[in-house]
């Protein structure tokens, strides 16, 4: 179980504040009318509706960073999809240029506060190689920087076991570097990007932070196939789970050393991803595989997909196969009962559980089926059905688990939304 | 899963016979009649219009000129040279913009204003319905 995810974006807004300098300072009109306009002002949103038939706990699509979901909590959740973005990017010349987007969506605490998702300033030395300076959106997926945008997707979400499960870095504040190469038809594009982040999970007080990111990011397309292939690694500090560890240090040795090989405090992450995607214009094939490393309570996991669709007219069926695998341990002995005195014992039994608690695998396979209709020009209605089938004692990553709650299983997903973009 | 297997299938047929019925309108690329004559291929006009990359033309690079979104010719000239839907195109503009990559090609409103343009712009590329063709432009090759 990761406790990381979503970020504090409001805790942080000196990149908004800057760039809003940039934005005010636009001032002229150009004086050919095909120039780029001055400011260009969009949005893009999803209303949805999310049903789960586990009813002793939460279907969410963000497990760390949200409060509640489907099943538990209600039969229909409009809070799983729902969310509405609005942007402005300013032109200051044909090289400088701003862009600010603000995201509204389920927070950690149960908000739907708006929160800049990107703030950042770009200088673009030549059409192919340019530099930005702020809140950027990270390109670990295909669908990566635009994951939020439903309308520019296939699904009704990306495929959550391996989106929103195995790496918590969705943006970073900080620099990064884009260079595309043109070699006949072959289009190369590298990226590479440094910067912090905070992360604001539900329930905690204390946000996780995640400094020192660092990406490397390359796209090949050739016609209708692109692929991609990211690495990143960060220094990752989830404090929230101290208590918790240096309770463990009341018991000597061992405890000291389970501590230190869970705990989470500055402790070096990667993230691997491969990605394929082939979509000649009629119908799309694509798969992405990720592996991600926390030598600490999160483990290692890896998760892969493919999905296709074909698009008849407005319309485009698809079908999606998801499977996520912990590769470290799923449980752990712990403190040993037996040679402790009798009244330590039973909190040691409670960290013992505690800790198993953390370890326990959110993995299992995912098979999804779904239709998008563009019934407007400018939006698109989805129906997804996930059959999600979980591996023993996994949670499949959901949250607000009741008493009555039994791991494994089998858990059922029904999803309608409406994207739009304007 | 009855109902969306009913309601797929229904619609399937339908959307499929609305797909095979539609002839494209014939539209071509086009560049200024003084412009020198240039070969590019179908891959590289689609990059120029959906903003991957560019070409030189007349010794600057070429600025594509779109027309409006939902007119016959748009649509024409997406499927026959992309062979994307406008929902497509409207997706990958929408990837391209909340990604804060690049900005959409101005549009102007019908092929008489490509023409203009063609004329007072001379790296502009734009495209026009076949039967607008006339001395003022030079329809592109495609290889």
């Amino acid at each position: 179980m990761s406790i990381c995810k979503m970020y504090d974006r409001s805790r942080r807004m000196l990149p908004a504040f800057a760039l809003t300098a940039v934005l005010l300072s636009v001032t002229g009109a150009h004086a050919d009318d095909l120039d780029t306009p001055t400011f260009l002002f969009s949005g893009f949103g999803t209303v949805g509706a999310a049903h789960s038939s586990e009813h002793q706990a939460d279907y969410t699509n963000s497990p760390n960073t949200r409060p509640n979901g489907a099943g538990a909590t209600r039969n229909w959740s409009a809070d799983v999809d729902s969310r509405v973005g609005v942007q402005v990017i300013a032109n200051v010349t044909p090289q400088l240029s701003a862009v600010l987007q603000i995201l509204s969506q389920q927070r950690y605490d149960n908000t739907y506060r708006p929160v800049v998702e990107w703030a950042n300033i770009k200088y673009a030395f030549t059409p192919d190689f340019n530099v930005r300076v702020g809140r950027i959106a990270m390109p670990t997926f295909l669908v990566g920087d635009y994951r939020n945008v439903g309308y520019a997707i296939p699904w009704v979400r990306p495929p959550v076991a391996l989106y929103s499960r195995m790496i918590p870095i969705t943006t970073s504040d900080g620099i990064d570097a884009s260079y595309r190469l043109h070699l006949g038809e072959v289009q190369n594009t590298l990226q590479v990007s440094y910067g912090d982040d905070v992360i604001r999970t539900t329930g905690n007080a204390v946000p996780s932070t995640v400094k020192k990111i660092m990406g490397i990011f390359n796209t090949v397309e050739v016609g209708p196939t692109t692929l991609r292939a990211s690495y990143q690694t960060a220094d990752l500090t989830i404090d929230s789970v101290n208590p918790f560890f240096n309770a463990f240090r009341q018991f000597g040795p061992a405890g000291v050393a389970l501590a230190d090989k869970y705990r989470i405090d500055n402790r070096r992450i990667s993230f691997l991803s491969l990605g394929a995607s082939y979509d000649p214009g009629h119908w799309f094939l694509m798969g992405e595989w990720g592996k991600g490393k926390f030598s600490s309570f999160v483990g290692t996991q890896t998760a892969w997909y493919v999905s296709s669709g074909y698009r008849f007219g407005t319309w485009t069926p698809y079908a999606t196969f998801a499977r996520s695998k912990k590769l470290s341990d799923t449980s752990d002995p712990g403190l040993n009962l037996t040679a402790l005195p009798p009244g330590f014992a039973g909190a040691a039994a409670g960290l013992n559980a505690g800790l198993n608690a953390l370890l326990q695998p959110t993995t299992g396979s995912t098979v999804s089926i779904g239709t998008r209709w563009d019934f407007k020009k400018n939006a698109a209605f989805k129906l997804q059905y996930d059959h999600m089938s979980l591996d023993p004692h996994s949670s499949g990553g959901q949250i607000n688990v009741q008493p009555g709650y039994r791991p494994g299983g089998v858990i059922r997903i029904l999803s309608a939304t409406v994207d739009f973009v304007f | 899963m009855y109902f969306l297997n009913r309601a797929g299938w229904g619609v399937v047929g339908f959307v499929l016979s609305l797909h095979c019925g539609v002839a494209a309108a014939d539209v071509v690329a086009v560049v200024s009649a003084k412009s020198a004559p240039i070969l590019i291929s179908k891959n590289q006009l689609m990059n120029i219009f959906l903003g991957n990359a560019s070409i030189v033309l007349n010794g600057e690079p070429a600025i594509p000129i779109d027309q409006m979104e939902g007119s016959a010719v748009r649509d024409a000239f997406y499927a026959k040279f992309a062979g994307k839907s406008p929902a497509q195109i409207k997706a990958h503009w929408s990837k391209i913009i909340f990604t804060g990559r690049g900005q959409p090609p101005k549009e102007v409103t019908n092929s008489i204003e490509v023409k203009k343009r063609l004329i007072a712009i001379p790296n502009a590329i734009g495209y026009i319905e076949q039967d607008m063709v006339d001395g003022s432009v030079r329809v592109l090759q495609l290889e």
